[in-house]
């Protein structure tokens, strides 16, 4: 489905655009058809494991050629207009750093090969935004995962391209990483620059995204206003695990209650509510538990992977 | 920016490992030649044409190739950092020739330094020319088989075993061993433009099925070679999808 949400609006100059575009491995396909516009901004390209966002994300940089359809990026073909990267700032999924460089080297590669011959001073500051700067003079094979995650996404920042594409970025990163890649992002976006930030995480997207693709099984699942959309989630019927003092009694009010679809009793002695409202029902069952003097010792929704989030999306 | 591809294949190169072996392979004609002037040895014409031949063009020299050369896009494409490469704003034949002329400078200084020196110990008449003449063919044949391995590790990541298989199979055994295969094999082509720059230094058979093709044959074939492996990376460059 299509969500009834507003398509981003790009204007007459989308940063990204994709016309009917497919790609298949073999018997494979990867992604299916897809058409759309990205504009400026930060957007997050959103989806499950094998969603095909890598697939997406790596036609729109032209690291891989469509099977069918067109990819414009900054108005032109990247696999053929290899100018365009002078403008982008890309960091692809794989953890790709020469491991026998240190991580200044692999920030000065990144500059040269862009033909920044910038000051030793700007490496420097890219290295510093991320908060490597103790550990520039170390090779990267003495690295763990998120300082080469930062590292990267240094050397995809030197330059200040106009820009960013960043497949799951924040893989590895701890808290404290990703607060400091979301302030990047957020400063990127006030300067004037665009991001494009994939992920199979709602909530890392939704901190930082002012729209939001979906992809579901190599499709557009939805496209538009993040808070549009999740406006839509919060709609969708949620199970919901519920462990009490005294499930009977509990189970048998919270059917009452108007946003209580159904109720199951599971053996190990918890309560599986089926609610279409799932806010609502957060504030009426301590109300409830009160009213009846039950303890509520756990409230949990079991089904909100954004696995099952797509699925009512694309099913719904 | 091409400078740069330069340098980073050259670091990539001569990694600790991978520049022990070459020096090894590189050093075995010059340690046999110094090993033959310690002990007085008196090499007869045929035994150093066939030093030359044997040793070095038909074994050492493709052996160095291919352990430098293969790697140089198969090992980017297997550590997935080629990507660093595509998404530079550069033509495509701006990553493949800086990639392919590093690899050939590591090949060549080490086998061509190695063979000059072992003419100039063991040989016995128009030193100084043999030994121009021999580090001439090892720039020649080094420039083939680079390219050549080159290109293949853009096809597979299993270019060293196709380049192990190359040159024991075809170039070793079955290019001498069937008549003919001598003209398509890059150690006859070579050896046919030493014989003819230098006639001390190389004298081989003018026919059987050990003899090299004729020059006329030799350098438009071997120029052939050349120019469509190293267009062929290009092509590739260009065409693949990298992941």
């Amino acid at each position: 489905m299509q969500t009834a949400t507003p398509t981003i609006q790009s204007g007459d100059n989308p940063i990204v655009s994709l016309g009917s575009v497919s790609k298949w491995f073999g018997n494979v396909v990867a992604v299916s058809d897809v058409t759309l516009n990205i504009g400026p901004g930060i957007t997050g390209l959103l989806g499950p494991n094998g969603a095909g966002k890598t697939t997406l994300l790596r036609m729109i940089c032209g690291l891989h050629s469509p099977s069918e359809g067109e990819v414009r990026l900054l108005g032109t073909n990247p696999r053929t207009d290899h100018n365009v990267y002078k403008r982008i700032g890309i960091m692809t999924e794989n953890e790709s750093a020469y491991e026998f460089m240190t991580g200044l080297e692999f920030v000065r590669l990144s500059a040269r090969l862009k033909d920044l011959r910038r000051e030793e001073s700007h490496l420097r500051e890219a290295i510093e935004r991320v908060d490597m700067s103790f550990a520039l003079d170390r090779k990267i094979s003495t690295y763990s995962r998120g300082m080469r995650q930062r590292i990267r996404l240094a050397a995809a920042i030197v330059g200040d391209p106009d820009l960013l594409i960043l497949d799951e970025p924040l893989n590895g990163a701890d808290p404290t990483q990703r607060i400091r890649f979301q302030n990047i992002l957020r400063e990127t976006a006030d300067e004037g620059r665009s991001v494009i930030i994939s992920s199979h995480i709602l909530e890392e997207v939704e901190e930082v995204s002012d729209s939001v693709v979906l992809v579901v099984n190599g499709k557009l699942a939805a496209q538009g206003d993040f808070h549009a959309i999740r406006a839509a989630l919060d709609d969708r019927p949620y199970h919901v695990k519920i462990e009490c003092s005294d499930s009977k009694l509990l189970g048998g009010e919270l059917a009452k209650l108007p946003a209580v679809q159904s109720v199951q009793f599971d053996p190990d002695g918890s309560i599986v509510v089926l609610t279409s409202n799932v806010a609502t029902l957060q504030l009426d069952l301590p109300a409830l538990a009160q009213t009846l003097n039950v303890r509520l010792t756990m409230f949990r929704p079991i089904d909100d992977s954004l696995e099952s989030v797509f699925s009512y999306l694309v099913e719904g | 920016m091409s400078d740069t591809i330069f340098i980073l294949t050259l670091r990539q190169s001569l990694s600790l490992k991978r520049a022990a072996i070459l020096l090894l392979l590189a050093a075995i004609p010059l340690t046999i030649a110094i090993v033959s002037e310690i002990l007085n040895t008196d090499w007869g014409g045929d035994e150093m044409q066939g030093f030359i031949q044997a040793l070095i063009i038909n074994t050492a020299l493709p052996l160095v190739a291919l352990i430098v050369a293969a790697p140089v896009f198969a090992d980017e494409i297997e550590d997935r950092t080629l990507t660093n490469l595509m998404l530079a704003p550069i033509a495509r034949w701006q990553i493949a020739i800086p990639k392919t002329l590093a690899a050939l400078s590591v090949v060549v200084v080490p086998m061509a330094i190695s063979t000059f020196a072992s003419v100039i110990i063991i040989w016995q008449a128009d030193i100084y020319t043999s030994a121009i003449v021999g580090a001439f063919g090892i720039l020649v044949g080094a420039l083939a088989f680079t390219s050549l391995f080159a290109f293949v590790g853009t096809l597979t990541t299993r270019a060293v075993v196709f380049g192990i298989v190359y040159v024991f199979g075809f170039e070793a055994l079955i290019s001498s061993a069937i008549p003919g295969l001598k003209y398509i094999s890059i150690s006859g082509m070579t050896i046919s433009i030493m014989q003819e720059l230098g006639p001390t230094l190389v004298d081989a058979p003018k026919s059987g099925s050990n003899a090299p093709p004729p020059i006329e044959f030799a350098i438009p074939a071997i120029i052939a070679i050349i120019v469509l492996t190293n267009l062929g990376t290009i092509w590739r460059l260009k065409r693949m999808d990298v992941h």
